[in-house]
């Protein structure tokens, strides 16, 4: 932690390469997380842009309130959602695009399939619920992080998460 | 432990992530509830075949990223003025400006530039003044604190501190009288003067 410490005050301080350790550090926890908000790859990689010219201007007023990867979800995830509201007033969510994937380890049709699968259900989800699933089962984070980034209380998070769970299960089924 | 709550805590159970009082309390729920023993299990495959399906790692950002963001940031940089001044700097510059203003203003409250050599002059004592060549163009930088009096205040501190046998001379020369009079306009000094040659009967 002293080194992200570290790392972040010479970002703050103009070091252009802290800051570039800062994108390589968290670019494809990112575009994942954004993947799964908004499962399409080039609105995604977008967000992955937006992600980090927002962590370029605010980083000076980082307060070390939250740790840094949690302040960096956060963002992600409000950005996602403004995508998100965007997008469903002009275009619908069927167009799932995962072109831009490099082989998967469980290549061929049934990996495509199940994605397509798990990205529609989710997608159909409420907002927070699928949030909370992203973070949960994508992210690997604890329900206290899961809280924090969500801005709700433990019970909230774990509840937001169990409630997406049985509607996943019930859509594959 | 209630079914409601420990649907609640499963999946962190099942990853070990409950602190030992919960999880001992999970673990007996469970041990006597087959509806909550069955939840776990279907819990586990689902949140395995999710893993599976939210698996994106096959997928990664495209090569033009790292340039967009990069030529992104540069025109951020060039906006940026030629040298940042921390914003504490800033604020604390402004807080000290606005200080010495306020100082200045309290001291020297309607001095206009132009008024500033007759006022200076109105603070020297009488034969200063008498001796000054008139001919200087650039009046001289006050040598002592301008304190505010209202022609009254001096007035009624002539009156009461110089007495009718107190020596003219002396009254002139005073200091502190010197300084009261810096403030006054020519007019209210000579008539500070008529006023003490009065009561000295002069």
């Amino acid at each position: 932690m002293d080194s992200e410490h570290n790392l972040i005050e010479r970002a703050k301080a103009g070091d252009e390469g802290a800051y570039q350790k800062i994108v390589d550090n968290y670019k494809d926890q990112v575009f994942r997380l954004a993947l799964g908000i908004v499962r399409n790859s080039q609105e995604a990689e977008d967000i992955t842009q937006e992600v980090f010219i927002r962590v370029f201007k605010s980083l000076k007023s980082f307060q070390y309130r939250s740790l840094l990867k949690t302040w960096i979800f956060r963002i992600t995830i409000n950005i996602g959602k403004n995508f998100l509201k965007k997008r469903t007033d002009a275009l619908p969510l069927e167009g799932v695009e995962i072109e831009d994937s490099k082989p998967s380890p469980l290549e061929g049709t049934e990996y495509r399939e199940k994605l397509e699968e798990f990205m529609k259900a989710i997608g159909n989800l409420p907002f927070k619920q699928q949030t909370a699933a992203i973070l949960r089962i994508q992210q690997g984070l604890e329900f206290k992080e899961i809280a924090r980034i969500m801005k709700c209380t433990l019970g909230g998070a774990r509840s937001h998460y169990f409630q997406a769970l049985k509607k996943l299960r019930k859509s594959m089924v | 432990m209630k079914c409601k709550k420990t649907k609640l805590l499963l999946s962190e159970y099942l990853e070990d992530e409950l602190g030992r009082k919960e999880m001992v309390r999970v673990d007996d729920h469970i041990k006597h509830c087959p509806r909550c023993r069955e939840e776990m299990s279907e819990v586990k495959n689902l949140e395995e075949k999710i893993k599976d399906s939210l698996d994106f790692r096959g997928m990664a950002l495209s090569p033009q990223f790292e340039m967009k963001l990069r030529s992104r940031i540069k025109t951020l940089e060039s906006e940026k003025p030629g040298f940042a001044i921390p914003r504490w700097a800033f604020v604390s510059g402004m807080a000290g400006i606005l200080l010495v203003s306020l100082i200045v203003l309290l001291n020297y409250p309607d001095r206009s530039p132009s008024e500033g050599f007759n006022k200076t002059i109105a603070r020297l004592p009488l034969q200063e003044l008498e001796a000054m060549d008139n001919t200087l163009s650039e009046p001289e930088e006050p040598s002592w604190e301008a304190v505010d009096f209202t022609f009254e205040d001096i007035l009624r501190t002539v009156l009461k501190d110089y007495s009718p046998e107190s020596n003219e001379t002396a009254i002139l020369e005073d200091e502190f009288l010197g300084e009261m009079l810096e403030g006054l306009s020519p007019a209210e000094e000579q008539e500070i003067f008529k006023a003490v040659k009065n009561k000295l009967k002069v």
